[in-house]
């Protein structure tokens, strides 16, 4: 379904990402771990067409959309929900959750959009009327994946969803991440160093100083390191 | 005295409902693109000018010629867009400062060489035409005019905003536009409808004074002063504080003229300006 192959780049001259390449089917749920300024969101950034790579190809369903705008790619239905949440602050819950889907696609399909996130995150029907940045942490938290559920993804790119959360607030996100793949959303998530993590995904891709280090089955990475034999590049990530 | 009170409150909500129109668009379009507009009072200016240029080519009365008026006015505000920021919207705030202030000289000097120095006024058929209610409280009608009009399209534009699909993407993108893309929302379209619809507001507040403004090129640089006092007032790129700095400082402005002569009375609301910061530097509205 999401193909990135061999993609490369950065911001101006400097770069940041050298010849990654991840793939993704539907419902599919996949980690990107690696250490802060590894290179994750730079590699969210052109999968969303924030930013062009210099070099290589991002397909979806076979089709090259390398270098489509934002929009194009929502409209597709690759959604990012960014690090650090970046919520409309000033506006209620419910106005978040009602201009993530504003264009028509998700417009038609608001609705089952909002019976989907109220059954994953209940309380934020409790809080609809609440304006955004009132909310605690966690909850913020819940808004943005909310958010970019209201958009109807086929692909949900999740950067650090739990930074800066604590073990309950995490608990909880996690539990609501590892529900979309049987509701036929795949996700990528970004995180530092989750073990948590690595055991709601299938699949890791483990990243450092912009190059692909590591990737395969979760379970056989973590199996890998019980019994110490990760690389020592690799061992620092997962704690 | 109490005879001419609401006089004077109708004056007052009229002058301030002006400065609301002009500050609330100019607020508005700061809070898509992060610019100030400092063009936006002489298009004010120019506006007029073109009022009185439509009454002396085709004898248009000022509201009639709000027909040409506004929609020359938004092509002004896209043409200003596409040239001026579009392609600059990431540089820094004093290179576009000095871009604006170019431009605002351009503007004063192209209508000074076309029009030159002597002051124009358009006439309508309602000027001097005045409601009277109850035995001595007369209202100018062309005042009571822009007073509705102002609070109407005031209201109009809360509501807008507060609570329609395009009013939530304007306030998205003002929160966080690269957020606002993220969402699927067409960024580049907001910020140049945003900044058309604020080249309206002058066009239509330009036409609601007409028939009681004398116009010279000097004009623009007046209302500019006063309108950046009210989008301060107000709380830069809030909307809604923009229309209450606006019709504040109208009232007062008027009511303190009134009350203690204009020698003093112009400087009110400055002072009222200079306390409100002492009390809430961030404006009145947050």
């Amino acid at each position: 379904m999401l193909g990135v192959e061999n993609v490369s780049g950065g911001y101006g001259p400097v770069s940041v990402i050298n010849g990654v390449s991840l793939g993704l089917k539907e419902g599919e749920t996949k980690a990107l771990i690696g250490a802060n300024k590894a290179g994750k969101s730079t590699i969210f950034r052109f999968i969303s067409g924030l930013l062009m790579p210099r070099s290589g190809k991002i397909t979806f369903n076979g089709i090259d959309v390398t270098g489509f705008s934002p929009r194009d790619m929502v409209n597709l239905g690759i959604v990012l929900v960014p690090e650090g949440r970046r919520l409309f602050t000033d506006m209620t819950v419910l106005e978040n959750l009602l201009v993530a889907s504003y264009f028509r696609r998700a417009r038609e399909q608001r609705t089952s959009s909002f019976e989907l996130v109220y059954d994953l995150f209940p309380v934020l029907k409790m809080r609809s009327k609440q304006i955004a940045a009132t909310l605690s942490g966690g909850e913020q938290q819940q808004l943005a994946v909310a958010r970019g559920l209201m958009s109807r993804p086929s692909v949900l790119l999740l950067d650090e969803p739990t930074i800066g959360l604590d073990p309950s607030a995490r608990r909880s996100i996690m539990k609501a991440i590892s529900e979309l793949s049987q509701r036929n959303v795949a996700v990528v998530i970004a995180e530092q160093n989750m073990i948590q993590t690595l055991k709601i995904c299938s699949y890791t891709y483990i990243i450092v100083d912009g190059r692909l280090v590591l990737e395969g089955e979760s379970r056989g990475i973590l199996n890998d390191f019980a019994e110490q034999r990760l690389p020592h590049v690799v061992k620092g990530l997962i704690s | 005295m109490f005879s001419i009170l609401p006089q004077i409150l109708v004056t007052g909500i009229a002058v301030g409902g002006i400065y609301a129109l002009v500050a609330s668009g100019l607020t508005v379009a700061y809070a898509v693109t992060r610019h100030i507009n400092l063009m936006q009072a002489h298009f004010l200016m120019l506006s007029l000018y073109l009022v009185v240029l439509f009454q002396s080519i085709w004898g248009l009365d000022p509201y009639v010629s709000a027909l040409l008026v506004v929609p020359i006015l938004f092509g002004f505000g896209l043409l200003v867009f596409l040239t001026f920021m579009r392609g600059m919207l990431e540089t820094n705030v004093m290179t576009m400062f000095q871009l604006f202030i170019g431009g605002l000289m351009v503007i004063e000097n192209a209508v000074l060489m076309v029009f030159s120095t002597t002051p124009r006024q358009a006439e309508s058929v309602i000027t001097m035409q005045r409601i009277v209610l109850g035995n001595n409280i007369m209202l100018p009608l062309d005042q009571v005019i822009a007073c509705l009009a102002s609070v109407g399209i005031g209201v109009g534009g809360y509501f807008l905003l507060k609570s329609t699909e395009f009013g939530r993407c304007v306030r998205a993108v003002s929160n966080d536009a690269e957020a606002a893309s993220l969402m699927g929302i067409k960024v580049a379209r907001v910020q140049w409808m945003v900044f058309g619809f604020s080249f309206v507001l002058i066009a239509i507040a330009a036409v609601l004074i007409a028939p009681s403004q004398w116009v010279n090129p000097n004009l623009g640089g007046q209302y500019m002063i006063f309108t950046f006092i009210v989008i301060t007032l107000g709380g830069f790129g809030n909307f809604v504080g923009a229309l209450l700095a606006g019709f504040l400082l109208g009232i007062l402005q008027t009511v303190c003229t009134a009350i203690i002569g204009t020698t003093i009375g112009l400087a009110i609301p400055y002072l009222f300006f200079v306390a409100v910061f002492l009390w809430r530097p961030r404006g009145l509205v947050e």
